[in-house]
């Protein structure tokens, strides 16, 4: 359409639009003066149509307004009360007949032909409502009202697949692509039409290519929903094959991320970076988003293609920290699809070879930006891999020192370094230098709540590997009243230990404690023989369950599973009077025969056993649950 | 020496019984009393049986409506597994039990389950299994089912099930009476252009239309020897829809134009199951069908749960099995529970429907029976037992947390019915 033939036909709908000002104001006049002309009589009776109408005498409502036009034929709001009484008795062929006379008097009214088409539909009068309406049309057919008025008859009607082709009509009759864009657009989300929603919002959205906000939020609208999604998904495809543009590609993204697609969505970040000459620094925002969404070896495939492209050196730094992270993560969620177990014992492969890749971009980091936060926190991460993976004690106390030497770290951080400290100088046995680290975190100004709880909970433990029970006690009071930190748990179940053996065995308790030191330094076959020499010891303690399921725990976790079934199987048989917790050994011996010695059917044998012989025990449902997993049962 | 004839005879007769004894077989009692430790699952157990093709024989009255099977290892192990408490009954002391409860002076009997009925539920495509309790039921339960919609209705898979729940379905095409409340909400709207697609592709030109017909065919399905359950809405809405054969009662916002004026008169209440005489809301924002509910939706907010209770009637079991089945429970007091329909007014109901629970002191029925044809039906009020109020949106029901439900029992008695073996009725 040229540009003459635009405006030609925006001068006519500009006439058309003062023309109708003009009639509605007309209009208005009329029905006031009219109203101000009625008599008395006429307008109580008026009132009174309308408080029938209100309370749904519509028979009564109908005798007055059909009285009161007979009097005033031209009277439109007698007319419509009367058309509406009729409509709603559904007498449609009186309702018909009304505005058909009305139509006498007025004949090239399009709202009366609407009118007329709801009626005839109503009446089951399919062809003559398509012709009321369409004469609506005729009447004014490159008028936008026109169209509008029809379409929303027929929404009213139900006709909802009709309304939109009437939109559809109307844009192309009144020459505007852009007209009904949003009418059309919400008609189809409810008519569950998501194509044609999301192509009417793109049609919008050429318009005002930086609205792209604006359209993913209507999208949202359907977009949650897999097949709105997909429909939108493929719309938006379609028309990026036909016509890329930067918004397209955006939408495209944002739908892949909505659906959690993010190998597809890193795609088209690519290819937004490439477009927009962003030199890394888009696909680095996606792979921040990725990192959020926890998805993280797409992230870490973000990050290194940004740290390829000519990033700016400032955001270097963050790109290569950003997929050390990630690459880490990767791991830890591989680990924590670990099944949280009693003995502790894991239950997926090697930790080593998967934390490699991770170790050396921290180190990466650290070398190419010294003295650089990121270099820092690279370095903590290090020493945290090489303390709790790895367990290279001597390697992860050098690079904590290493921390503890860098300016750039702050305080918070400097504070972890101590907790991380103390944790290896207990395994090294060396609690002195250990309490001294946990001390130091106690008396910082600057540590925050759980750094100074999780410190007095080591040093309990200190106490109680050297002997002195009462001061591992008061280590706790404070700890274990605040349940909301994380570390209420241990220091409850500590707590409950020493208040329950302080008074019946003192000297089981500091066998214990001695042992559990032991197992802190991965001494474990000493930690192990300490542990079933209290059970030999002490056979009336109450510890012996502790120390028993202990010693099988460290067996598990140390690969021999057939020492570890020999301890929990002399619970159940040679302690099997004192012990209270036989449930647990039994759920640990079907723990190491499933995940130790890959043996399923002993494995629910002893699941089994647990519920025939302690039905009511709180391991049950876990049991059970084991069981119909091993079983290969849906839960 | 000579053994008296006397001293022979009971020799004989010790040794006979021995015999007799030595020969029957050793059971399971799956009890149903205070003692057992997951009534629903126990439920999916004798199912689960029965499609293991085991004898299942349900001991009415007897600890509160006891399972009895044949003892294999399997059985014990999968009810340990399920978590359903059990006891092992040696053969001798099953024979005492079976004389107890067949005693002529003990309110108590035996059915015979046969067949594991195959189960249909009618719901909506994209329907939540949590929004309704009987899907929550059958899937804690580990029992099976079927899902069908309208389309497979008309099309006749009604007689291919043996059991079917209506889900809180609106057969009146009032959408529910949501309109009031979410006529604007994304849920609303598409739910209304989905059903009104679903109607005219199976060619009616209302959905008010398309529901009488579904409502039509699974009437049908009653008389031919089928079961239907329905709870809340799918009740009383269900009756409407037969009454309102030939008549609209829909106003404009549901179907387009408004309603039939004469729609009061012109309700056929010899076309319903359960419910005659009531009286339609005719104002379509008010969040009630018809006076059946009792008491009305908007005076929900005035019950007091605390003393919300209704009362099972106790039934002969010898004379009356099925009503007896139906209200198989551990207590005979359960408490309460909200729906968008709760109880039944009972000035409302039919005099051949049997009432079998009812709120103390009032005319509120909240759980009845009847017979259609061949078939049954069981109207049970409410949405879920064990949520008080339950809201659109609200979190599901978790079944783990209500094992020994008595309202939840209720509902799986009705899928047990259907496995029982018809008796011959004492001449």
């Amino acid at each position: 359409m040229t540009k003459l033939m635009r405006q030609q036909n925006a001068y006519r709908q500009a006439l058309d639009v003062i023309r109708i000002c003009i009639f509605t104001l007309s209009f208005s006049v009329v029905c006031t003066g009219i109203l101000h002309s009625q008599t008395p009589d006429a307008q109580a009776k008026f009132r009174l149509a309308q408080g029938f109408e209100q309370a749904s005498e519509w028979e009564r409502a109908a005798e007055l307004y059909r009285d009161l036009l007979q009097n005033e034929p031209g009277n439109f709001a007698y007319f419509d009360g009367l058309q509406r009484m009729y409509a709603q008795l559904k007498r449609y062929d009186d309702a018909v007949r009304v505005i058909r006379k009305r139509l006498s008097l007025i004949p090239n009214d399009p709202m009366l032909y609407g009118m007329l088409g709801t009626v005839e539909y109503r009446a089951g009068h399919e062809p003559e409502a398509t012709r009321a309406w369409e004469r609506a049309i005729e009447i004014a057919p490159t008028n936008q009202q026109s169209y509008r008025l029809v379409a929303t008859l027929m929404i009213e009607n139900r006709l909802l697949d009709r309304a939109a082709e009437m939109y559809r009509r109307g844009r192309v009759a009144c020459g505007d692509a852009q007209l009904f864009t949003f009418e059309l657009a919400q008609l189809l989300v409810a008519s569950m039409d998501y194509s044609g929603a999301t192509e009417e919002y793109l049609r919008w959205l050429e318009q005002n290519p930086a609205q792209i906000a604006f359209v993913e939020n209507r999208l949202a609208a359907f977009t949650y929903k897999d097949e709105g999604r997909a429909a939108a998904t493929r719309v938006v495809q379609s028309r990026l094959d036909r016509q890329p543009t930067p918004g397209l590609y955006e939408i495209l993204a944002w739908l892949h991320m909505e659906g959690r697609r993010f190998d597809e969505a890193f795609q088209v970040y690519r290819r937004i970076d490439d477009i927009s000459s962003a030199n890394g620094v888009a696909l680095l925002g996606f792979a921040d988003r990725a990192v959020r969404e926890r998805a993280y070896a797409v992230a870490s495939q973000a990050y290194r293609e940004a740290l390829s492209r000519a990033l700016p050196a400032q955001r270097v730094p963050q790109a290569m920290y950003g997929n050390a992270c990630a690459l880490k993560e990767l791991e830890v969620a591989a680990d924590s699809g670990d099944v949280l177990t009693v003995t502790g014992i894991r239950t997926s492969g090697d930790a080593r070879m998967r934390l490699a890749e991770a170790v050396s971009a921290f180190n990466a980091i650290a070398e190419a930006h010294p003295g650089t936060e990121y270099a820092a926190k690279s370095l903590y991460q290090i020493g945290l891999i090489q303390l709790r993976q790895f367990q290279d004690m001597d390697v992860a106390a050098r690079t904590f020192q290493r921390v503890l030497a860098d300016p750039s770290a702050n305080p918070s951080m400097r504070n972890d370094v101590q907790l991380r400290l103390a944790e290896l100088l207990i395994a090294r046995a060396d609690t002195t230098n250990a309490a001294a680290a946990l001390q130091s975190v106690v008396a910082a100004r600057n540590a925050t709540p759980d750094q100074t709880d999780e410190a007095q909970l080591h040093l309990a433990e200190i106490a109680l590997f050297n002997g002195r029970i009462d001061d591992a006690v008061k280590s706790l009071s404070g700890i274990s009243t605040n349940v909301q930190n994380d570390f209420a748990n241990d220091a409850i179940a500590l707590q409950v230990l020493l208040q329950k053996n302080t008074g019946a065995s003192p000297q089981a308790l500091t066998l214990y404690g001695r042992a559990e030191f032991l197992a802190r330094q991965h001494r474990t076959p000493e930690a192990v023989q300490q542990f079933v020499e209290l059970a030999r010891l002490y056979p009336l303690s109450p510890l012996i369950d502790d120390a028993l399921l202990r010693a099988g725990g460290l067996l598990a976790q140390a690969g021999r599973y057939r020492d570890a079934l020999g301890v929990y199987d002399s619970l159940l048989t040679k302690y099997r009077d004192q012990s209270k917790m036989l449930d647990y050994a039994l759920l640990s011996m079907g723990e190491v025969q499933q995940y130790g010695l890959g043996q399923p059917a002993a494995a629910i044998a002893a699941y089994e056993r647990l519920l025939s012989d302690y039905p009511l025990s709180v391991l049950a449902n876990e049991a059970r649950r084991r069981i119909r997993m091993l079983r290969g049962e849906s839960l | 020496m000579k053994i008296s004839g006397l001293k022979l005879w009971t020799s004989i007769l010790v040794l006979s019984m021995c015999a007799g004894v030595s020969t029957a077989q050793n059971k399971i009692l799956v009890m149903m009393d205070l003692a057992q430790t997951d009534h629903l699952k126990a439920y999916g157990m004798a199912y689960w049986a029965l499609t293991k093709n085991m004898e299942v024989d349900w001991l009415l009255n007897y600890r509160g409506g006891s399972f009895m099977m044949d003892e294999n290892p399997v059985l014990g192990t999968e009810c340990s597994v399920r978590g359903v408490a059990f006891e092992r009954i040696p053969a001798a002391a099953a024979v005492q039990i079976y004389a107890e409860v067949q005693r002529d002076d003990n309110n108590m009997d035996v059915v015979r389950l046969e067949k594991a009925p195959k189960i249909a539920v009618y719901v909506p495509p994209g329907y939540k299994p949590w929004d309704d309790a009987v899907t929550l039921a059958l899937t804690y339960a580990e029992i099976p089912y079927e899902k069908l919609w309208d389309k497979e209705v008309l099309e006749g898979k009604l007689h291919e099930c043996d059991w079917l729940h209506l889900h809180h379905e609106d057969f009146t095409g009032q959408y529910g009476k949501f309109f009031a409340s979410f006529a604007s909400a994304n849920w609303y709207l598409e739910q209304q252009a989905m059903l009104e697609r679903e109607a005219r592709t199976l060619g009616f030109k209302k959905v008010s239309e398309l529901k009488k017909a579904v409502a039509r065919s699974i009437k049908e399905y009653i008389s031919a020897g089928g079961f239907m359950f329905a709870m809340c809405s799918a009740t009383d809405t269900y009756d409407i829809a037969l009454a309102a054969e030939n008549t609209d009662i829909c106003d404009a916002m549901y179907d387009g134009d408004p309603p039939d004026p004469d729609a009061q008169s012109r309700l056929d209440f010899s076309r319903t199951l359960a419910f005659t005489n009531f009286t339609l809301e005719k104002n379509p924002l008010r969040y009630e069908y018809s006076d059946i509910d009792q008491p009305p939706s908007d005076l929900l907010a005035l019950q007091n749960p605390e003393t919300d209770y209704f009362t099972l009637f106790e039934f002969s079991a010898k004379f009356d099995p099925v009503p007896t089945m139906l209200t198989q429970n551990h207590m005979n007091v359960i408490k309460g529970f909200l729906g968008q329909t709760t109880s039944f007014k009972k000035a409302c109901i039919k005099k051949t429907v049997i009432v079998l629970a009812q709120k103390e002191g009032t005319d509120e029925v909240r759980y009845l029976h009847g017979n259609y044809g061949r078939g049954t039906f069981t109207f049970y009020g409410g949405h879920d037992p064990e949520d008080y109020q339950h809201a659109v949106g609200d979190p599901p029901t978790d079944l783990s947390l209500h094992k020994n439900s008595p309202g939840y029992r209720l509902i799986l008695n009705n899928i047990l019915f259907p496995a029982a073996k018809k008796k011959q009725q004492k001449t």
